[in-house]
């Protein structure tokens, strides 16, 4: 197990480089340029175009931008400035990180104490009504797209309470009553969502469990129910549950997109998509390898987890 | 040497419909004027100024390229650039009359006899943020930075954008006495006109920017120097995403009625991307004003949920923001090259629809400048033959016309369209349709259609929604194409360069007004070289605590500095 | 778990791939009642002007904002176009986009899950190295990038979702064909000499499919969903063309107070195309799970 583990870490730089090198070249076909965008709405002369692709760096050859790009990937600068703001990227990533990682925390922890008691729940009562009721909300949660729940949220808000949000996001540490007031409704959508999934799989996975011959064993010589569910059932389900909860890591960091621009949440997404429309690539490039080397992290833990459940799959992958 | 002073009459708001005479030909101002030495507002009587309180803004977005105004026009930095490097550059649009030009950190200037020479006296005790004097010497740096590509070594500097408009500058020299000589190889005798636009601003202290520049960081910028201005606010924060806190600036020069300005201690702008967010943070109370930019201002139906949860708590300024129209590609063949074709589009098109469907509910029917433009006479609605006459008649005549020209079956024709906001596009397609006519909408990003406009790619196209108070500047949307590439038409018609040379030797008021309607009738009758439609109005809110604003007639760009507004919180 | 073949030793009433379909249709009743819809369904997609009875992008300014009334089942947007129409029509491009999308998607991500499965070794390494990387790139993002570089449309959509999900559908489809690949009755056919390809397509594939279609079947509403979400940022199907995610956009922009229905309806819509596709798609799921394990008897 170690050595496979060892041996995946290892592959992950060529990974990363095929994956900066496929990035660079489709940033690349884009046509239009940044210059369009910094220059604002009013034209300007060719030259003055010219010129401040020059100093861009836009104007030298590929390799030369790719060389000089990876150059300051590997030393530290993690890709340079943004072109558009000239801010360095690595306090880019520092500043929009801690608000998607804090979100994504926020959410998994609640998801995971909300779905784990009504899970365990509705598969123990499985077809009576708490059952029904749970596995309705799960489907409200999977079915209902975030961005019409978060409108309709801000407008029940604003017309039931005269109250809203608010506007200006401060990280726990400095204000910590505005951060909670503006985090928890982003939170809420995205809980719900999340620990509908995770509530599936705590109750299939549960249910399959349950059924199985050495639980019936146990049950049959005598112990109790909750210790039946604990000690037997639970260790089974846990795994699964964690994959679950992996996959939906990978999802919130790169997927909360739209509540950013909702709620305000100066995240990764939203700095992504903006970069993206502007055509800021240094900023895209260095943001997707960013994101994809968090993903490949997150597989590891995910395909170890799946041999640990089934050993009889080969490690020679 | 003439000596000729800011063409300032008595502060007198103009207001349409009203048919006061606008005196003053250039004739008239060759006459010495007390210069006036700050921008009074005369007219507010009974006022009780409160110091303090901070106000709390919206903004669309990050300001871009770094909080530069050589590289960009966007509203999302003039908002709040207005604060940090003031309302204008050495010159400014007067607050109480956006039509005036009044002194800013230029006290006086003069002219020589044939308007090549402009001479400039820097006003004293202005200072940078920082402490430092401002003096000639960066008036000097700025007006080189703009005009002047600057070059270390292999590493270049753009000049700025708008290089073109300041006219063929040869030579900045600095005088004895503290002043400013700018010479141009060519008469200029519109300087004052094009100097005074309020996206001009002086953001590049020569003392911070010039040893970076020498040292080779070409790209500096001003939020590289810490965003050091000379304007009534100084930057205390800036968290990216989030808020711009801008503070009072104890030393700054303008005053009101012997009252230093600013009034308010400051203001935060917070970054609101989306609208209806915007909306809501309003209501709720967290915001004292809206935020500018198309998609900001308020439409008719936000406007009523806003009266109806504030009601006399909130008002809304009113800003004239420009023309809707329809602009044909002239130099890509099409059955839009006759001018019986685009004469129908013009009958056909239902311009008094296009405000609640494409403009959000506010705007008026006009051929290009609005009613309170100073060149608009009295009888401005009965502009020959715009928008008279009931739709269905005009539409007969429009279907006649068609057929005349021999497309009683229609055609298709592209059209460029800005993804920004395809709703005017989509309004333009169906209007459209119904004569035959298939308009193909392409729509674009921000980057292709900065690109797109200048270019003679596409049929035809809407053009920017800029509002312009100097007449003689619309020659760079409406001119020929080789010389103005942003011309919302594409054309290579030498008598609508001929038209603009006869307006720019006007010599007195009337004769401007009878050139500049002689243009609007060449190019909107005759030619049709562009269909105007409406006229848009751009609606901020604001709480009604919110005094002391001075809201320009048109350009939601003048005017940011919010020196005069205080919080009258009872 | 048993690694037998599960499908094809239960000799459905009709043999092979067809009554594995079969089998998989009708174990419950509504699994039949979609199966019955689909006919129609299609039929609407094809002519939608048989439900639709306005235009979608004719305007009539003079009855913009309009709430909803016999005339106007949804109501009116901005520009006077009825909504019911426009839901409708819109529909054909959301369900378009969701089906083309999972369509290639599950082609392609099965083809390259079992080829790289079977051959193990040096090709099954390099390419899940490649969806590795794939995978890296949260679906939205993919759909962004190709969307901005090629401009948005209908085609691109497809396309980029469809690369979006690909990966997850290839691991999938890796996963369940190696648990099978390791079983006795195909290193069976294996010493017997079967050709590769043979082996593939009537014992790993029957075998290993059926979980990962329950799979794709959910993925149509992500599909949809992903469709949604691009349009709100204004990078999906360019208008006047209706679709789910641009009438949601207008209409919370601009008058959502006013005319709640120009946002709601279409968002009704969106949600009750993905609770449709989680049910069959849990449905699915189960009766793949019921025959793996004949004595649960599991609902999900």
């Amino acid at each position: 197990m170690q050595r496979y583990i060892a041996w995946r870490l290892v592959l992950i730089a060529p990974t990363l480089l095929v994956a900066c090198t496929l990035v660079f070249l489709v940033m690349r076909i884009l046509p239009g340029d940044i210059t369009f965008v910094i220059f604002g709405d009013v034209a300007v002369n060719p030259e003055a175009r010219e010129f401040l692709r020059d100093e861009l760096g836009l104007n030298d050859p590929l390799h030369v931008q790719y060389g000089g790009w990876l150059w300051k990937m590997v030393n530290g600068e993690f890709g340079g400035h943004s072109l558009e703001s000239d801010e360095q990227i690595a306090s880019m990533i520092g500043r929009q990180l801690p608000v998607t990682l804090l979100l994504t925390v926020y959410t998994v922890f609640f998801s995971i104490f909300i779905s784990v008691p009504f899970g365990i729940l509705s598969a123990v009562l499985e077809g009576r009504w708490p059952d029904r009721f749970i596995r309705a909300i799960t489907l409200g949660g999977l079915a209902l797209p975030h961005l019409l729940v978060a409108l309709l949220l801000l407008l029940g808000l604003l017309l039931f309470f005269e109250w809203s949000p608010p506007i200006i996001y401060y990280p726990p540490w400095v204000n910590p009553w505005s951060h909670a007031q503006l985090m928890i409704w982003p939170t809420l959508i995205l809980t719900w969502e999340c620990s509908s999934h995770l509530v599936r799989v705590i109750r299939s996975s549960m249910l399959d469990v349950i059924r199985q011959p050495y639980v019936v064993t146990a049950q049959s010589k005598g112990l109790s129910v909750y210790r039946v569910i604990v000690w037997h059932v639970l260790p089974n389900v846990m795994i699964p549950l964690l994959t679950m909860v992996a996959l939906q890591v990978g999802t919130l960091i790169g997927g909360v997109l739209v509540l950013e621009i909702i709620f305000g949440l100066p995240g990764l997404g939203r700095g992504f998509v903006q970069a993206a429309i502007s055509r800021d690539y240094p900023v895209v490039q260095s943001l997707a390898v960013f994101l994809i080397f968090v993903s490949l992290i997150i597989n590891l833990l995910v395909d170890v987890m799946y041999r640990f459940i089934d050993p009889r799959i080969s490690y020679s992958g | 040497m003439v000596i000729l002073a800011s063409c300032v009459r008595e502060a007198e708001p103009v207001l349409p419909k009203g048919n006061e005479t606008h005196g003053g030909s250039l004739a008239e101002a060759r006459v010495v004027i007390t210069p006036v030495t700050s921008l009074t507002v005369a007219h507010l009587v009974d006022r009780k100024e409160k110091y303090g309180g901070i106000m709390v803004l919206a903004n669309r977005s990050d300001p871009p390229a770094g909080f530069d105004p050589l590289r960009t026009s966007s509203i999302a930095l003039h908002h709040i650039a207005g604060a940090l490097f003031g309302s204008g550059n050495l010159v400014a649009r007067c607050r109480e009359n956006i039509y005036a030009i009044c002194p800013y950190l230029a006290t006086s200037w003069t002219t020589n006899a044939g308007y090549t020479e402009w001479d400039f006296t820097i006003r004293r005790n202005v200072r940078w943020h920082d402490g430092t004097t401002f003096t000639a010497q960066d008036a000097k740096f700025w007006f080189d930075l703009a005009h002047l590509q600057t070059a270390i070594g292999d590493r270049i500097r753009a000049p700025a954008y708008f290089k073109g408009e300041l006219g063929d500058i040869e030579s900045v020299k600095i005088l004895e006495h503290d002043r400013l000589r700018i010479t141009f190889s060519h008469r200029n005798p519109h300087f004052l006109d094009d100097l005074a636009n309020p996206r001009f601003r002086l953001a590049h202290p020569y003392h911070l920017m010039k040893p970076k520049i020498e040292k080779a960081s070409m790209s500096i910028n001003p939020l590289g120097v810490g965003l050091v201005g000379v304007g009534p606010f100084v930057l205390e924060e800036y968290i990216k995403g989030s808020v711009v806190r801008v503070r009072r600036f104890d030393r700054y020069w303008e005053k009101d009625s012997g009252n230093t300005l600013p009034y308010i201690n400051g203001i935060d702008y917070v970054v609101i991307p989306d609208p209806f967010v915007m909306d809501v943070a309003f209501r709720s109370g967290r915001l004292d004003g809206g935020a500018r930019g198309q998609a900001h201002y308020l439409t008719a139906e936000r406007k009523r949920g806003y009266v109806r949860g504030l009601g006399k708590d909130v008002f809304f300024a009113e800003i004239e923001g420009g023309n809707f129209r329809l602009a044909f590609n002239m130099l890509k063949s099409g059955p839009w090259q006759d001018p019986v074709v685009r004469r129908a589009i013009a009958f056909w098109i239902d311009k008094r629809a296009a405000i609640p469907a494409a403009l959000g509910g506010f705007g008026w029917t006009a051929p290009d400048l609005g009613p309170s433009h100073i060149l608009v006479p009295r009888h401005f609605v009965n502009w020959p033959k715009f928008d008279t006459g009931q739709l269905d008649q005009k539409r007969i005549i429009a279907k006649y016309l068609l057929d005349e020209a021999g497309y009683s079956s229609g055609f298709s024709m592209g059209h460029l369209c800005r993804g920004l906001n395809t709703t005017p596009c989509e309004f333009l397609k169906a209007q459209l349709a119904d004569l035959g006519i298939e308009l193909e909408l392409q729509i674009v990003d921000e980057g292709e259609w900065n690109r797109a406009r200048v270019s003679i790619d596409y049929d035809s196209q809407q053009g920017r929604l800029t509002p312009s108070p100097i007449p003689e500047g619309t020659e760079s949307v409406y001119g020929r194409y080789s010389g103005n590439p942003d011309a919302y038409a594409k054309h290579e018609d030498l008598r609508v360069e001929e038209l603009y040379r006869k307006l720019r030797g006007a010599l007195t008021f009337d004769q401007r007004v009878e050139d500049w309607r002689e243009i609007e009738r060449y190019l909107f009758v005759e030619q049709t070289y562009v269909v105007p439609i409406a006229e848009s109005i751009n609606v901020i809110p604001y709480r009604s605590y919110v005094k002391g604003l001075a809201i320009p007639a048109e350009d939601a760009h003048t005017n940011t500095d919010f020196a005069t507004v205080w919080l009258e919180k009872g | 778990m048993s690694s037998s073949d599960h499908y094809s030793r239960q000799r459905p009433f009709l043999a092979g791939w067809f009554g594995i379909v079969w089998a998989m249709v009708f174990h419950h009743p509504v699994m039949v009642l979609a199966f019955l819809m689909l006919p129609l369904l299609t039929l609407l997609l094809l002519f939608p002007d048989l439900l639709a009875p306005y235009d979608p992008v004719f305007q009539n300014v003079s009855e913009r904002l309009s709430p909803p009334s016999s005339e106007y089942y949804f109501g009116t947007d901005g520009f006077g176009r009825d909504i019911f129409s426009r839901v409708v029509y819109g529909a054909r491009v959301s369900f378009l986009v969701g089906f083309l999308a999972i369509v290639i998607a599950g082609t392609f991500g099965v083809s390259v899950g079992t080829f790289s499965a079977y051959c193990g070794g040096k090709p099954d390494l390099f390419i899940q190295r490649f969806i590795d990387v794939l995978l890296g790139f949260p679906l939205l993002v993919i759909v962004v990038i190709i969307a901005v570089a090629m401009g948005p449309s209908g085609k691109v959509m497809i396309v980029s979702i469809a690369l979006g999900l690909f990966p997850q559908i290839a691991r999938l489809s890796r996963a369940s064909s190696l648990a099978i690949k390791e079983s006795d009755y195909v290193d069976a056919a294996r010493v017997l000499g079967s050709h590769p390809l043979r082996i593939i397509a009537r014992h790993i594939l029957p075998n290993s499919l059926p979980p990962v279609l329950a799979q794709i079947i959910g993925y149509f509403g992500v599909a949809v969903v992903a469709e949604t979400a691009i349009s709100f940022i204004g990078l999906g199907v360019p208008p006047p063309t209706p679709s789910w995610g641009r009438m949601i956009q207008e209409g919370s922009r601009h008058y959502f107070e006013v005319a709640p229905w120009a946002t709601v309806f279409p968002g009704l819509a969106l949600s009750v195309t993905v609770f449709i596709s989680v049910i069959l798609g849990d449905k699915t799921q189960n009766w793949v799970r019921l025959k793996t394990s004949p004595s649960r008897k599991v609902d999900l």
